[in-house]
């Protein structure tokens, strides 16, 4: 190949396109934060669904990566498809990983589904439910791929590591659990990736040009695009290599036309024709003539379905208001004695991250792309079962059967892209209440076995919960208004199944008040003598 | 002299000469007769007060022969700190990070093959090892730190004399490594009213739940007859007196200036217990210990060397 080959805009696009993915995967499967926040902020200031998200609900110029995207596509078609979008380079990684590199030949659109489609997504979202747009939206399915499926083989891999380097007498690697990830989350990721690689393996880029709503924003951009890929009428022979190697299937060598709408700018076109006769032309138009009927419709077709779509969910959805407490299962020790912890508690509202403000404003907002899930070093977010309901199914919540939030991280905040989980300065994060603790005596071993316990009261950050005299044993006693709703009180409670000590969540998050005298200094002694 | 002059000075009269006798009822000094080791017979304990955290200890190992004594050329140890919480040293929640990095230099000079360090954790542990500020001095000192974040570390053993707790698992580096130095930070606990040698060692092993629903104290004490660390460290420089085991601020300290070494962690346990202002009896666990003979607590039956620095 020469300079000009290796130079050109596929190699270019596809250099671009392998940095991105590698980095964003390991955003997603990093255990040691290793990526620092802000790095992490800027590599995904570009994707348009969080972008969108942060700037219709908080606004602000971090917030502006989607215009960015719009006026690229304005420019020189959905660049973004083939180069930033995680999930669209993961669909190209799936089709060259076949032995036998696919051919593809023109499909027709199919705008119909396509919009309708989209204007479905886009009501559901804009009345408060994202379920159905997290489904689909390729930002967070990609995030979903490498936290929920890759990172699992990452630790497991780690940990071969560890094992052969333990061989050695090495402690250079440390090993790493993959904990409390639900079932649930797994099946639905695993079920729609099946479905992206199938789709991907036989067909391309259909799912961008049929299911996934920022491919139709996009499509709906790139029809105005000033640069248009053309072909050269005149050098075509129709010998149809182009249409082979366009995975979009948007090349119709019939009329020798481009579909620029559904064009996802890999450019593999410009390099498969022997007469050099693909290429961007500048193409502006004020109007263009063929898909001028499908715009005017939609518009229409958008308006009522998203009437439908607000009707339906506002009657679909009612907000939990009772949450049983899952039994713990982590505890596969022997029980000993105790007989305590059989009673079964009542969770009255989940617990969300710090920095989400509150319940109804964070599942509005939240994709469900598990970046905090993976940057927690707690492991206490978690991919919701049912505690948002079944709509708000793997949206993170606080989990305190898998870990407890640390007293001195605000990492989850520093690295949400939607502003779901708002960045919290430390203070502010130590004093943000997201629930109370709520203390069960009747499940508690200090009340039912009779002996000294303690470990809530040790575990929390602020000393609400504390230890009081009675009968000659000490009982842990809540202080609500020094409670920031940790959960390391019920993380660390030893009782099975039940806890003895639950976190119930706010449903808008509060002030904890500070602990009194905190920062007096230390005190001097009065020790002056060996008191032996 | 005035009435009111008459009565105060009646008053402080009386207080003096009552301290006086309330002095002269305190137990004799056993064999440490009026707080002087005996040369003639090994020390059982050696106490520090008043200085900083690594001269406090190069004074303490230097009376008990220097770190050649329980250190040989070639040997691994371990050394385990308390590095339970993600906060900075200056509240104490951890093991002071000076002190560790000098016990390990000392361990490296007297020729250890290995010196490792770690501590299974309560908080994130390598947030641990970091704000605590351990694992730089570790590092610095040419010690490595270990990860005890999983269950795969952790071997089980049993425990003979247990009443409660007849088995546990462990870390591997406890039951692999020739030296092992016990090195905790003495604090106020919610749970175990003091946390100190005995206590210290549910950071070396896995399941503490277990131990938390199985009567608390007697399992600490249970799990303190397993082994005997070759030499225990107490860190009283900075010490938590309330708030424990975690602390809320800074105001939760008192500067003790103290450290304390023995090879009895009952008898560790009761001299800082002292130190605390409390009377060792007290603390449940450190009677259980002493009367399951696992070490002695009465302090006027040992041999006790005192350093102020």
């Amino acid at each position: 190949m020469n300079i000009v080959g290796l130079l050109s805009l596929k190699n270019f696009r596809r250099i671009i396109a392998t940095i991105y993915i590698v980095l964003f995967g390991f955003a997603f499967i990093d255990f040691s934060s290793t990526l620092s926040p802000s790095f992490i902020k800027s590599l995904l200031y570009f994707q348009f669904t969080p972008s969108l998200i942060q700037f219709l609900k908080f606004g602000g110029i971090a917030a502006t990566g989607y215009i960015i995207v719009i006026l690229l596509t304005l420019l020189f078609g959905r660049i973004y498809c083939s180069a930033l979008c995680p999930l669209g380079i993961f669909q190209d990684f799936i089709s060259r990983i076949r032995i036998k590199s696919p051919r593809y030949k023109y499909l027709k659109p199919w705008n119909w589904i396509r919009y309708t489609f989209l204007a479905v997504v886009v009501g559901f979202a804009i009345s408060g439910w994202l379920f159905l747009l997290n489904l689909v939206e390729p930002y967070s399915i990609a995030g979903r791929i490498f936290s929920d499926l890759v990172r699992p083989v990452y630790f497991w891999l780690n940990n071969v590591g560890v094992k052969i380097l333990g061989l050695f007498n090495s402690y250079a690697l440390h090993q790493v659990t993959f904990v409390g990830m639900p079932l649930s989350s797994l099946i639905i990721t695993g079920a729609i990736t099946f479905i992206v690689i199938v789709l991907a393996w036989r067909l391309g880029r259909i799912f961008c040009n049929t299911l996934c709503p920022v491919g139709a924003i996009l499509s709906i951009a790139s029809r105005y695009s000033i640069f248009k890929l053309v072909i050269n009428e005149s050098a075509c022979t129709s010998c149809k290599r182009c249409a082979r190697d366009c995975k979009a299937s948007c090349i119709d060598i019939e009329l020798k036309n481009i579909d620029f709408s559904r064009c996802v700018a890999c450019y593999n076109c410009i390099g498969s024709c022997k007469e050099g006769g693909i290429g961007y032309k500048f193409a502006w138009q004020p109007k263009p003539k063929q898909q001028e009927e499908i715009i005017v419709d939609e518009s229409r077709r958008k308006f009522f379905v998203t009437a439908i779509g607000i009707a339906s969910a506002s009657y679909l959805l009612k907000p939990l208001r009772t949450l049983a407490q899952n039994s713990s299962t982590e505890n596969s020790q022997p029980e000993g004695s105790s007989r305590a912890g059989k009673r079964k508690n009542s969770r009255k509202a989940p617990i969300t991250p710090p920095g989400s403000s509150n319940f109804p404003d964070f599942t509005k907002a939240c994709t469900a792309c598990h970046l905090c899930v993976s940057a927690c070093p707690t492991h206490v977010l978690q991919p919701s079962v049912k505690e948002y309901g079944l709509w708000g199914i793997m949206q993170p919540h606080m989990d305190f059967r898998s870990g407890f939030c640390n007293y001195e991280c605000t990492r989850c905040g520093d690295v949400c892209p939607t502003g779901a989980i708002k960045p919290l300065v430390l203070e502010t994060k130590k004093r943000t209440q997201l629930g109370i603790a709520r203390f069960h005596r009747g499940n508690c071993i200090v009340q039912v076995d009779g002996t000294e316990c303690g470990a809530c009261s040790e575990h929390c950050p602020t000393k609400a919960v504390h230890m009081v005299p009675f009968g000659g044993l000490y009982f842990p006693e809540v202080r609500n208004e020094l409670c920031i709703g940790c959960g390391a009180c019920e993380y660390a409670c030893p009782t099975t199944p039940y806890k003895a000590i639950y976190v119930n969540g706010n449903i808008e998050h509060g002030i904890a008040e500070l602990p009194e005298a905190i920062d007096e200094g230390p005190r001097k002694s009065t020790l002056e003598e060996f008191p032996f | 002299m005035k009435r009111r002059d008459f009565i105060l000075k009646s008053l402080t009269a009386g207080v003096l000469a009552g301290a006086f006798f309330k002095a002269g009822a305190l137990p004799k000094m056993g064999a440490t007769l009026n707080g002087k080791s005996n040369p003639n017979k090994p020390l059982d304990l050696v106490a520090v007060m008043g200085g900083e955290p690594v001269a406090m200890f190069t004074k303490a190992i230097a009376a008990l022969g220097g770190m050649g004594v329980y250190v040989k050329k070639g040997q691994t140890v371990v050394v385990k700190p308390n590095i339970g919480w993600d906060t900075t040293p200056e509240l104490a929640a951890n093991t002071n990070p000076e002190l560790i990095g000098e016990i390990v230099k000392q361990c490296i000079s007297a020729g250890a093959k290995e010196v490792y360090v770690f501590d299974n954790t309560c908080d994130t542990w390598d947030r641990c090892y970091n704000n605590s500020g351990i694992e730089k001095a570790v590092k610095s000192a040419g010690g490595k730190m270990v990860p005890g974040n999983t269950e795969n570390y952790y071997k089980t053993v049993t425990v003979p004399n247990g009443k409660k707790l007849t088995e546990a698992k462990v870390h591997e580096l406890i039951i692999n490594s020739d030296v092992f130095i016990n090195v905790p930070v003495l604090k106020h606990h919610s749970s175990a009213k003091l946390t100190i040698c005995m206590k210290n060692l549910m950071g070396i092993v896995w399941d503490r739940r277990y131990w938390h629903k199985n009567n608390l104290h007697q399992c600490i004490a249970d799990f303190a007859s397993w082994k005997k660390p070759t030499l225990n460290i107490v860190d009283a420089y900075r010490v938590m007196t309330r708030n424990g085991p975690r602390g809320v601020g800074q105001a939760d300290i008192v500067m003790k200036k103290a450290l304390i070494i023995s090879a009895d962690m009952v008898a560790a346990d009761a001299a800082a217990a002292k130190i605390f202002g409390t009377e060792p009896s007290e603390i449940p666990y450190i009677q259980i210990a002493h009367d399951m003979g696992i070490g002695n607590m009465n302090l006027d039956e040992l041999n006790i060397e005192r350093i102020k620095a």
